[in-house]
């Protein structure tokens, strides 16, 4: 048996998490640098060292003033947060922004930003928009979704020559890591001598799975390739390329695409991920 | 009613939208740059001469390694160049009426060259006392730097170019030297480290009096090997900390005091470090040496230096080298310039010749022998930031080379980061340095997210680094567990062997002074015998034996004496674990040399940890009784010798064996000459060897299918996924060797396979610093090494956003008002 949580159960769960009171701080050190999953889920407010730099002051976020919205999954935000340097002074790094109950000060969740921002001068800012959500764990109800990112192009797209990125892409496309995904890659192509073309899948320009392979003269110089991989992701919007990497050979590949026969590139939800 | 038991619920998770802004729009900002030129090579740059900066018409540098990848790419020696106005031709090398060829100043090559910042703190250390003892044997006189050395206690004086302790008994020698400030650190080499139990080498810091005072020591106690700290006050002795260590001759140790902090390195790595409590004020420095009585060589300390602090990062050094060439242009039309080159600290280390390490009884870790190279190669003077290293390798014999290569060796094996550091010396990284690392600034060429901009972005080529292949070699092993007895008796040669394991090996030298008319000596079934020598004859026998386990407590005849020859017989039985299990390839014995000098082996192995056993036998001689020398010390290196004599009555019949035992490792052993038996007649020496394990019958191989042996043990770790995928076998193209188990070799193959089994991009990102201050600050403070967060998803098109971390750092300046800054990147 699976619990199943519908968009109105998860709306409702939010706000009741949301009406509590909040703060919202700034840290200073990189609090997770060098620590394994177990150690960073034992953390607790005291490892963080709050920022300190002219200006700055913890943001209380009041309980039930979050906006939410049922969606897949369902959000929360709130209104966007302003810490602005009053003074220019020795540079302070901040790695991130974590969030403690008003009441008591327990921390409940943090975010490391991507790389850290250096506040050293007067006036310079960082925003933030309290942003969390909640889903629903596997989507057990939902066997398939179908199609969730799509690109068609209808015309020929200019030849490769070296390795380098198509014009196959998908930008911020929104995944759960509960779900198991089907990339695909529909187009005709045609290669021009002696050579071996491989399409790389990237995500966010980490390679991920092959879309083709294709070799001319022992093969054939044109046709039409029809790839597909399987996705498991982690939760987020990531940027989605196709790489053309020539294997062997000098010659240059070209993806065809026209109106009635377009070139396709898409991604499909096609269910809950295995355990 | 049926059981429920529901599973799954609701994920809690989400990304905040954060964006930054700068205050300060971007402005034009000076480069506010100094270079400067050590014409007169007194380390520093003080001279109004040597700022040169008005001069620079454009000049470039470059550190770091050759490619951005921990594993294939290799940090070479820094490379600058800088044009120069000359309209004065003050940099024609030949122009004798240039103050910068004036004495003490000079255009020559090695001269020290630097790139900072106006503002930059750079404070090298200085150098407070310098002794490398190189002048006629006895009293310690006056250092080279000028201080006299008092003798505080007992007595050290130069011996054959080092600092020797003189006194046999067990207490403190003491000999220090003024250096004026009570902040300083210390460092020398030290040597005659084994041969006794018990010895304690090291320095003394922050003296006071004999009564307050500090001392780092190596401490070869059974119980206690390794670094020490001791503090004395107020008469009484502390020891304040310890890092175990087995020490090795000729290694560097240091000792740091800041204040009430004290601080031991080896090889200029801090190992271990204390807070004292007794008085501070003390701002003398010297040697200290304690051993117990022994005839044999004492403590020697050699290579003394004393500098004000040790080297670190200076904020706003840009780049430190030493000059390579001046190269005048001759003009037409235009203004008089000279090209200067100069190349950074790693090309020394490329031209020196060292010996290296010999570490025949266990490994350390590669910091310390890292540390080990650079200071054979005078490049420790004084050290750079050396990480300790994560690794411990094996025993470590390897050729002798340059610094560079040997230092490589290490690298390789730790996965570390040898590399110049913007002040000049030698720095090191050790793998773990990046693990926990933190991300220091944040690139990106989208606006509202992270940081900075930067001017170019270039990927490059990552396919011909993937590696799905990796082998990596367990070091040899020393021979272990050697113990020995001195068996005697008279008519038959019986001897009782001691309790063995399958695979020990008995080596036995045998005296016997029965004088048999026919032959009578037997080679027992299973024994190899190495010297028998004639039947009639009265000289030293050596026999060895593989054993299989079952020989102990059994009883080997290998003198059957049924008529009762007159005479007495006395043997050494050694018991060696771990040896190399071959006859053909383990074992070596020079020829039987009459007298008390064994004479020399070359054992054919190369340097791989060596048991060296030395042995001396004899008869009595008629009208004296044989007896052991009243020196007894062993050939030097050798652990204190020992041995038996009999005593029959008939001193003719007496017969007596010595015998010492030393692990090395070396290409060939050279024992110098030792008195062990006196009175004796039929007097020989004899050294024998017995390589440590490398073979392919460890237990080891035979329980992991990973490991192979033969000639060395190497471990191969695959990742076929890999090879499947890329249609390719790639294999690692340097195998490191120093590995001190098959574990540490896997891990390390198991770690490459990680990060280079599949594409990893490599970028080339590239800024203009003179475009803002924060780009400025970003040029001048990052340096090899860190890590900082890149974005490439935005204008760039790159779709990438990661950690990376810069492994070259590339300045220039074309003209005076634009800074280029290009940093090569491999990903976190």
């Amino acid at each position: 048996m699976t619990i199943v949580v519908p968009n109105v159960g998860e709306e409702f769960f939010l706000d009741s998490i949301l009406a509590a009171g909040y703060t919202l701080r700034l840290y200073t050190n990189d609090v997770t640098a060098g620590l394994d999953d177990e150690q960073i889920d034992a953390l607790v407010a005291g490892y963080f060292t709050e920022a300190t730099f002219a200006g700055y002051s913890a943001s209380a976020i009041t309980g039930g003033t979050w906006t939410t919205t049922q969606a897949d999954p369902t959000v929360g935000t709130n209104t966007q947060r302003t810490f602005t340097r009053s003074s220019t002074g020795t540079p302070q790094t901040v790695y991130g922004y974590y969030v403690t109950r008003t009441t008591g000060g327990a921390l409940a969740w943090f975010e490391p930003f991507p790389g850290p921002l250096t506040v050293t001068n007067n006036g310079d800012t960082i925003r933030v928009t309290p942003t969390i959500t909640l889903d629903d764990d596997k989507e057990a109800t939902v066997t398939a979704r179908g199609i969730v990112a799509r690109q068609r192009l209808f015309t020929t797209a200019t030849d490769i020559s070296a390795d380098g990125y198509t014009d196959f892409a998908l930008a911020d496309v929104a995944v759960d890591s509960s779900r198991t995904y089907a990339v695909h890659l529909d187009t005709a192509w045609t290669l021009t001598g002696t050579s071996r073309w491989i399409g790389e899948f990237r995500v966010d320009g980490v390679a991920a799975g092959r879309l083709f392979d294709e070799t001319a003269p022992s093969g054939q110089l044109s046709g039409q390739t029809s790839g597909v991989c399987v996705w498991e992701p982690d939760t987020g919007t990531p940027d989605l390329t196709i790489y053309a990497d020539e294997i062997s050979g000098t010659a240059a590949a070209r993806f065809i695409g026209a109106a009635g026969t377009p070139r396709v590139f898409w991604v499909e939800d096609i269910g809950p991920r295995l355990a | 009613m049926a059981a429920v038991s529901p599973v799954g619920g609701a994920l809690v998770g989400g990304t905040a939208p954060t964006t930054f802004t700068a205050a300060v729009a971007p402005e034009r900002v000076d480069l506010d740059l100094v270079v400067e030129w050590d014409f007169d090579g007194d380390g520093d740059f003080d001279e109004t001469v040597e700022d040169i900066t008005g001069y620079v018409m454009s000049a470039e540098s470059m550190s770091g390694r050759d490619f951005p990848s921990s594993l294939t790419g290799k940090a070479g020696a820094g490379q600058a160049r800088f044009t120069l106005l000359n309209n004065d031709d003050r940099f024609s090398y030949f122009n004798s009426s240039s103050p910068l060829t004036t004495a003490p100043n000079s255009l020559r090559t090695g001269r020290k060259i630097r790139v900072r910042t106006t503002d930059a703190t750079a404070a090298d250390p200085v150098l407070l006392a310098r002794d490398r003892f190189n002048r006629s044997n006895g009293p310690l006189g006056t250092a080279e730097t000028g201080q006299t050395w008092t003798p505080q206690a007992a007595l050290f004086s130069i011996r054959g170019g080092v600092a020797s302790s003189d006194q046999n008994t067990f207490s403190a020698i003491i000999a220090t030297l003024n250096v004026g400030a009570t902040s300083h650190y210390a460092q020398a080499t030290i040597r005659q480290l084994q041969p006794h139990g018990a010895r304690f080498v090291g320095l003394i810091v922050g003296w006071l009096d004999i009564n307050n005072y500090t001392f780092v020591v190596y401490d070869s106690g059974i119980a206690t090997t390794g670094i020490s700290v001791y503090d004395v006050d107020g008469g009484v002795q502390t020891l304040k900390t310890h890092y175990p260590l087995e020490g090795w001759e000729g290694m560097t140790i240091g000792a740091g005091r800041v204040g009430n902090a004290i601080t031991a390195y080896v090889g200029g790595v801090p190992v271990a470090s204390a807070t004292l409590t007794g008085p501070v004020n003390g701002t003398q420095v010297g040697l200290y040496a304690n051993h117990a009585e022994f005839s044999g060589r004492s403590p020697e300390i050699g290579d003394f230096h004393v500098w004000d602090h040790v080297a670190g990062p200076a904020d706003g050094v840009l780049w430190t080298g030493d000059i390579l060439d001046v190269s005048a242009t001759v003009p037409v039309g235009g203004p008089k310039v000279v090209t200067v080159t100069a190349e950074g600290t790693l090309a020394r280390a490329a031209r020196a010749q060292v010996a290296s390490p010999r570490l025949a009884r266990a490994g350390a870790a590669t910091g310390l022998i890292v540390g080990d190279v650079l200071s054979r190669a005078g490049l420790l003077h004084p050290p750079a930031p050396l990480d300790e290293g994560t690794v411990v390798t094996g025993p470590v014999g390897i050729d002798d080379s340059d610094a560079l290569s040997l230092a490589r060796v290490v690298e390789e094996t730790e996965r570390g980061f040898l590399h110049e550091t913007n002040e000049g010396p030698i720095g090191y990284q050790a793998a773990g340095s990046r693990t926990g690392a933190s991300s220091l600034a944040w690139f990106s060429d989208t606006p509202g997210v992270g940081q900075h901009p930067y001017s170019q972005i270039e990927p490059g080529d990552h396919k011909a680094h993937i590696v799905n292949r990796v082998t990596a070699g367990v070091a040899a092993e020393a021979p272990s567990g050697i113990s020995v007895t001195y068996p005697a008796g008279t008519q038959h040669v019986d001897i009782t062997l001691p309790t063995v394991a399958a695979g020990d090996l008995l080596v036995v030298f045998i005296a016997g002074s029965h004088a048999p008319t026919t032959d009578l000596w037997v080679t027992p079934l299973w024994w190899v015998a190495h010297r028998e020598g004639l039947k009639q004859t009265r000289g030293m026998r050596v026999y060895s034996h593989w054993c299989d386990g079952t020989e102990s407590g059994t009883t080997v005849r290998f003198f059957a004496n049924p008529s009762a020859v007159a005479g007495l017989w006395i043997a050494a039985v050694y018991r060696i674990e771990g040896w190399y299990e071959s006859y053909n390839d383990g074992i070596a014995m020079g020829e039987p040399v009459s007298g008390n000098d064994a004479g020399p082996l070359v054992h054919g192995w190369g340097r791989a940890p060596t048991a060296f056993l030395v042995a001396q036998a004899g008869i009595g001689a008629t009208g004296s009784t044989m007896a052991f020398s009243p020196d007894a010390d062993p050939p030097d290196g050798y652990q204190t010798a020992n041995g038996n004599i009999t005593s029959s009555g008939t001193l003719a019949h007496d017969a007596g064996i010595m015998s010492g035992h030393k692990i090395d490792v070396t290409d060939s052993e050279d024992p110098t000459p030792w008195v062990g038996l006196t009175n004796a007649t039929s007097l020989e020496s004899v050294v024998f060897a017995v390589r440590g394990y490398n073979g392919p019958h460890t237990k080891a191989t035979l329980e992991d299918p990973r490991t192979t042996g033969g000639d060395g043990r190497f471990v191969t770790v695959e990742d076929v996924g890999s090879q499947d995928e890329h249609n390719v076998i790639r294999t690692n193209q340097t195998v490191p060797v120093l590995f001190a188990t098959e574990a540490d070799a896997a891990a390390y193959g198991d770690a490459v396979l990680s990060e280079f089994a599949d594409d990893r991009p490599i970028v080339s990102l590239s800024f203009w610093a003179q475009s803002s201050a924060a780009l400025r600050a970003q040029a001048i403070t990052r340096r090899v090494g860190d890590k900082i967060t890149v974005t490439a998803s935005g204008a760039t098109g790159l779709g990438v956003q990661r950690d990376w971390f810069i492994e070259n750092v590339e300045h220039r300046w074309p003209n005076p008002k634009v800074w280029e800054c290009t940093w090569q990147l491999s990903p976190a």
